[in-house]
């Protein structure tokens, strides 16, 4: 399925009703009771115009704190890994495995060299970290993919998991925050976001919540 | 500018949250000389005319650090935040959050700033006395409480050193787990010169310390060196240093020859005694300036199971607020405002470990390098802590099941909050940890709260614990001991006729019929006319 919008609001709440109207129930690990689709694809023509709209939505149930965006861009952005974190994006990013910098050293120069390249990937996932069967916490964001065409730079995140209501604001916030680094030093401006949800789900605890917000 | 006052102001600048007693100060102003103090102090050989000479030359640094240090009081760009129980005066930066202090002096020009610390949802309640941050200044750049494995350090210099090391990163307590193997396993002599040199240490820097003996471990041939280690523990009289007995009934009564004589010590110094009941809660207690710390059992049993053995020890509160609940309901006759103002706490306490998180590694330097590379796991235990003073208990005028019931129901909310707290970040890609205990705020804590109204539990003789009067009152205290997961105690001031023997069996009987988890007797109002000779002779 995918959803097309040129906000991130709409593309929010749109996906949010289809979820929520042919989604599966399952229970999860955790034994909460989640509403899923399978690989659900959005796409936002033009996410700068409501980048924190989604964020400032959710604040405004006033039940809950959401992360502040300082915090949620550092996560994407800083190359250290804070101790208390079992994983952070930009460590993964800017310092794959201790290895590579995925952003300045290969997709930057990659796409300074050949602007049509299809080779515009960066990974989070490591399987060396990731791949194991007892770790409790791993990425949900998997793969990221930059292409710049029509003299912008879009990017497609791919997300293993991916609940639509908390995460998909911060996570369409993160990218936004990384494809702006990047387009600047590149000389592009900002383009499309799309993400790719192999697991798109909503939780029942927040199914009141998600209707009064699709219904507004 | 003078080079050590422009040197002092950078150390400022560097650390614009921290407080530094003067000591630290001089370690980091003029590091060679006090590493040549110190090496003189630690050097075993040296001679009396050594040690004279290091004393002076400690002084004189002292003399002169202060000197720069007091100047800059007087200009109200430091100010002295406490003085330590020997006197030492500890500085921070007299700059609120947020605020820029610009020093400019023949031609040398310093900007120290202090981050701004977000607005909290319970200033207000500051202001009125209702709720306080514990340790503000530190709220934020130091833990309350952590917990160090005893068993992990090589001998007692590392352990000493460690627990010096981990002072700068803590406001109130450590807790040192499994002491028993540091008594059974080290010198006498070389144990207690362990615990007289940190006794000062605490004294020093205004901390207290745990010692844990796990009555499990204790190995029947060396009794006699703990009850000798007990003995002169005793004789120190440190109220910053508290053994707590960990036992089960059934190892009370296998071992009650050497209960009986450590009872017998503690009756005859007049000091309190722990006890925490092992049957009833397995993860360690620790006690700390403003109440008792604890774990979560069900983390603490898989903590046990996955990472103890690699363990250097675990982070136990981060940050704590406290709250006169009998002045919040003078002010505010109202439940669901109560209920709000408690998240309005949580919601503070969630911004203060945002803030931690992103700056761990500055924070908890010392931390963090002992525990590498195994920092994540040294907080996975880890919550905050809500003190409450003067909720109710054992207030005549007071329903006790109503007072029960509000906390436990406030504790439920809370603990959903958390929960979805903990979901939103996960989602968002931060994993985190965000988890908030209850418990009591002790008696004597500075705070200027209102007067407590409580009475004292009193114990006389050993049919008082089978009393109407007693009994209810522990089947409340059982209950509270439910609805504060972050730990509670029990105190018992026993007077009246007394011995080791029957205070043995009083432990047993609390020990078996009451679900107490930690409790502690204190014999300060014993009359020693009330000591049975054999006890007295012991």
């Amino acid at each position: 399925m995918e959803i097309k919008s040129e906000t991130i609001v709409d593309a929010w709440k749109s996906s949010l009703r289809y979820v929520f109207e042919s989604g599966e129930d399952f229970t999860d690990e955790n034994k909460r009771v989640c509403r899923e689709v399978l690989n659900l694809v959005i796409d936002v023509k033009n996410p700068k115009d409501d980048i924190t709209r989604a964020v400032e939505i959710l604040n405004s149930f006033k039940k809950w704190v959401y992360p502040p965006l300082d915090e949620i861009a550092d996560l994407i952005l800083s190359r250290k890994l804070s101790p208390t974190y079992s994983y952070s994006y930009g460590p993964r990013l800017f310092n794959f495995h201790n290895l590579i910098n995925q952003i300045d050293n290969f997709l930057i120069p990659l796409l300074k060299r050949n602007s049509f390249s299809r080779r515009g990937i960066v990974l989070v996932w490591n399987p060396i970290q990731d791949s194991n069967i007892y770790k409790r916490d791993v990425p949900g964001l998997i793969s990221i993919y930059f292409k710049i065409r029509k003299q912008r730079l879009n990017a497609t995140i791919v997300i293993r998991s991916n609940d639509l209501f908390f995460g998909w604001p911060a996570n369409l916030y993160q990218l936004f925050v990384l494809q702006d680094y990047i387009g600047k030093k590149l000389g592009y401006k900002t383009g499309s976001l799309t993400t790719f949800s192999n697991s798109a789900h909503i939780f029942k605890d927040q199914f009141e919540d998600i209707q009064k917000l699709i219904s507004d | 500018m003078n080079q050590i006052e422009y040197n002092l102001l950078l150390f400022f600048k560097k650390n614009p949250e921290k407080e530094f007693s003067t000591t630290d100060i001089l370690a980091n102003i003029f590091p060679e000389d006090y590493k040549d103090v110190e090496l003189v102090f630690k050097n075993q050989f040296a001679d009396k005319q050594m040690l004279n000479k290091a004393k002076r030359k400690k002084g004189q640094l002292h003399r002169k650090i202060l000197y720069y240090l007091n100047n800059l009081v007087e200009e109200d760009i430091l100010k002295i935040s406490k003085q330590g129980n020997k006197g030492e005066k500890y500085f921070v930066l007299s700059l609120e959050q947020g605020e820029e202090l610009i020093i400019n002096k023949s031609k040398r020009k310093i900007i120290i700033s202090k981050p701004s610390m977000p607005a909290m949802p319970i200033d207000g309640y500051e202001q009125k006395n209702i709720a306080a941050r514990f340790e503000s200044a530190t709220w934020v750049d130091r833990l309350n409480s952590i917990l160090l494995e005893t068993t992990k350090f090589k001998n007692l210099k590392e352990l000493y050193n460690a627990i010096n090391k981990c002072f700068s990163n803590i406001n109130d307590a450590i807790g040192l787990n499994d002491f028993e193997s540091v008594i059974q396993t080290n010198e006498l002599n070389e144990s207690l010169s362990f615990i007289r040199k940190i006794n000062s240490e605490c004294v020093d820097y205004g901390k207290k310390l745990s010692c844990i003996i796990d009555i499990t471990n204790l190995e029947k041939e060396k009794t006699n060196k703990v009850i000798e280690f007990i003995k002169e523990y005793s004789d120190m009289h440190s109220e910053n240093i508290t053994l707590i007995f960990d036992v089960r009934s059934k190892e009370l009564q296998e071992h009650s020859d050497f209960f009986e004589d450590v009872i017998d010590i503690f009756i005859n110094s007049k000091i309190r005694i722990y006890i925490k009941n092992q049957d009833l809660y397995c993860a360690p207690y620790i006690l700390g300036r403003i109440g008792p710390y604890c774990f979560d059992e069900n983390e603490w049993l898989v903590y046990k199971k996955e990472f103890q053995k690699k363990s250097y020890g675990l982070a136990c509160s981060q940050s704590t607020v406290v709250v006169d609940v009998n002045r919040f309901f003078r002010e505010h006759n109202d439940l669901r405002q109560f209920r709000l103002f408690i998240k309005n706490i949580v919601k503070s306490l969630l911004s203060a470990n945002s803030l931690q998180r992103r700056k761990s590694d500055e924070y908890f330097k010392n931390i963090v390098k002992l525990t590498f590379p195994h920092v994540k796991e040294f907080f996975t235990l880890s919550r905050n802590y809500i003190r409450f003073w003067n909720y109710g208990w054992k207030d005549p005028n007071l329903n006790q099941n109503y007072v029960i019931e509000l906390i436990k129901s406030t504790k439920k909310e809370i603990d959903n909050f958390c929960v979805s707290e903990e979901t939103i970040y996960k989602s968002c890609g931060m994993p985190t940890r965000f988890k908030v205990a209850f418990s009591c705020l002790f008696n004597g804590s500075k705070f200027k709260f209102s007067k407590g109204l409580f009475q004292k539990t009193e114990i006389k003789k050993l049919e008082d614990l089978y009393s109407k009067e007693i009994e209810e009152l522990l089947g409340v205290k059982e209950e509270i001991f439910q609805a504060f997961d972050g730990g509670d105690r029990s105190r018992f001031y026993r007077t009246g006729k007394i011995n080791s023997k029957d205070i043995c069996r009083e432990f047993n009987i609390i020990l078996k019929t009451y679900k107490i988890p930690f409790f502690c007797y204190d014999f300060a109002e014993i009359k020693r006319a009330d000591i049975k000779l054999t006890t007295f002779i012991r």
